[in-house]
């Protein structure tokens, strides 16, 4: 790559975090550190955010899955302005005026210790884990591309993002996201613009071709519980992993709890309501124009560069006549069979999954991109998992510090020894992350099995606030449910594993509320009231009970 | 925006109309969205 190019990346990588670390004032005590001291403005939340949810996978991943696959993708995030909604004017107002660190954190109030330490516990190992995978997906790609020992690349990614998260907490974290966001929409925007100036052919026609292939179709409206990628799937099964990710999830709760007042958590929120979708198919629009763009400029035949060093150096015969076979060919499904014939032999020789999807954007930067925009490219990808690995360190401390530190070992210490816990928490998760990234990547099918886990308990931890807000539910209930919730999950992933993950969400929150409701209604008479029952409803706004002195954090 | 502080409680009445009118608004612009999304499947497949 260019110097110039590594310049620009060296360059953002300094800049983020001498940010990030000047943010760091005020945050001499906990408040500041984990919540900004509630003072941060609706516009950057709301960047933060979308920002958090913007990891490398989405922009390496996404980008060529719109090459290989076009638009259909989109659908996914159809239910996402719906349960943004929702959320704005439930869950919100309440985790907000209840003046707690942790979403987690309210379940004790509402319900017992067990089920606030169990979901405070799932959050940690599967955040946790999903922390490394997060550094593992690009640290891969760079990896291969760069021919970086894996330790170094999950170190460039990893490290900087550790450093001003640990020193600045949320305020580092957000203020960083904010300009990270202005990076990653500029470099998406710009690869855009070159590949329509490269395209030799109008946009219309480009366009064309790509429809021809099948590109740009966009909504399937079959209903298929098999399917991930339909209206109604991502509608409905969407909307309730959204209201689950953006309800409960302490990674987002964490940002719209550091905004000023309840508007302006809301507000922030509503953000993503308005551009996620848009900005999603800008992402899978870049994918879609790099695919045309391989139709009319020569195309590798595998765009992982060190699968195809190590084919080429143990198949010499075969990979070239293979090669020859792919550059004479005009026929695309004739390319994609030889392509997939590539593949196989790049799995017998790797003894690697080979798939090729996250290679065709770097590859693509690399090779066809500008001096200097290439640079800024890679630096988008690697704002992009520090943006999703930030606020994922941060949410993590917090909980650690707040619900199990806190909670169970230490009560009653002083801010300044909570900060110091704070900033070794994030520090070990951090830590922790890049030693998960690093065995990840050799384990390969990890960062799926971890994936699929964190679906096991989305919706039902959803269930759990579901109950919350119903005033019959009792403790019991909602314990019981929301075990009842995670094997229900359980059995369909394993009894009917052709159901789309996405459904998983909607089996294990209703599950929770159905067995939370009957269970509640048969122990009501028998059940004491929980200390701090006063409060025990999630009630809305303006009810009288939410400026209640018990909604106060108890320390 | 009102800090937390001196911000008036909503009645459930106004929360209603805040949640249709702010339904309403973002699901305008999801709706124009879609049309885009919709006339990039349709105008080009020809």
């Amino acid at each position: 790559m260019h110097p110039l190019n590594w310049v620009i990346i060296i360059g953002w990588l300094g800049y983020v975090v001498i940010t990030g670390l000047r943010r760091s004032t005020g945050t001499k005590e906990i408040e500041g550190y984990f919540l900004a001291n509630r003072s941060l403005p609706w516009w950057a939340v709301g960047l933060s955010v979308m920002a958090t949810q913007l990891s490398a996978v989405t922009m390496i991943g996404t980008t060529g899955q719109g090459a290989t696959d076009g638009m259909r993708f989109v659908q996914f995030y159809f239910g996402l302005p719906v349960a943004m909604v929702i959320l704005g004017v439930t869950l919100v107002p309440f985790l907000h005026r209840a003046h707690v660190y942790t979403a987690y954190e309210y379940l004790e109030r509402r319900f017992d210790a067990k089920t606030r330490a169990l979901t405070a516990f799932l959050f940690l190992v599967s955040r946790g884990m999903s922390c490394g995978t997060i550094i593992a997906a690009p640290a891969v790609v760079f990896s291969a591309i760069f021919g970086w020992p894996i330790g170094v690349s999950c170190a460039v990614i990893g490290l900087p993002a550790v450093a001003y998260t640990m020193i600045g907490g949320v305020q580092a974290v957000t203020w960083v996201d904010v300009k990270q966001m202005f990076l990653i929409v500029g470099a998406l925007l710009a690869v855009v613009i070159t590949l329509l100036v490269q395209i030799p052919v109008p946009v219309g026609d480009a366009l064309r071709v790509a429809a021809g292939a099948g590109r740009l179709h966009v909504f399937d409206f079959s209903f298929s519980l098999s399917n991930t990628y339909t209206f109604w799937s991502g509608l409905i099964g969407g909307a309730f992993l959204m209201l689950s990710y953006f309800g409960t999830d302490q990674s987002q709760v964490q940002r719209y709890l550091a905004a000023k007042s309840v508007d302006q958590a809301r507000t922030s929120l509503l953000i993503s309501a308005y551009w996620k979708i848009p900005l999603q198919a800008l992402v899978l629009l870049v994918g879609v124009l790099v695919f045309v763009f391989y139709q009319y400029h020569p195309q590798p035949l595998l765009f992982n560069p060190a699968h195809e060093r190590a084919v080429k150096a143990a198949m010499p015969a075969e990979y070239a006549d293979l090669e020859a076979r792919f550059n004479a060919s005009h026929l695309l499904a004739e390319r994609n069979a030889l392509r997939g014939q590539a593949l196989d032999m790049a799995a017998l020789v790797t003894h690697q999954p080979a798939k090729d999807v996250n290679y065709i954007i770097p590859r693509f930067v690399l090779d066809h991109l500008p001096i200097g925009l290439a640079g800024l490219f890679i630096a988008a990808v690697i704002a992009a998992a520090m943006n999703a690995i930030s606020g994922e360190l941060n949410s993590l401390s917090t909980t650690t510090v707040i619900d199990f530190y806190r909670r169970w070992v230490r009560a009653d210490a002083t801010d300044a020894h909570f900060l110091m816990v704070s900033r070794a928490a994030t520090g070990i998760w951090g830590i922790f992350a890049c030693i998960v990234a690093t065995y990840a990547v050799s384990l390969g099918s990890l960062i799926e099995v971890v994936n699929r886990f964190g679906s096991f308990f989305y919706g039902s931890i959803l269930g759990v606030f579901l109950l919350a807000m119903m005033p019959r539910a009792r403790a019991l209930g909602a314990f019981v449910g929301l075990i009842t919730g995670m094997i229900a999950v359980g059995a369909v992933n394993f009894g009917a594993p052709s159901v789309s993950f996405l459904w998983h969400n909607v089996v294990g929150a209703t599950t929770v509320v159905a067995v939370g409701m009957l269970l509640s209604v048969f122990s009501r008479s028998s059940e004491p009231t929980p200390p701090g029952a006063a409060v025990p409803v999630l009630t809305p706004p303006g009810h009288d009970s939410a400026r209640d002195s018990s909604y106060r954090s108890p320390v | 925006m009102t800090d937390d502080a001196t911000e008036h409680e909503p009645t459930r009445g106004e929360l209603r109309r805040r949640f249709r009118v702010t339904l309403i608004r973002v699901m305008s612009v999801q709706v124009v969205t879609l049309l885009l999304l919709w006339l990039l499947q349709h105008a080009f497949s020809s």
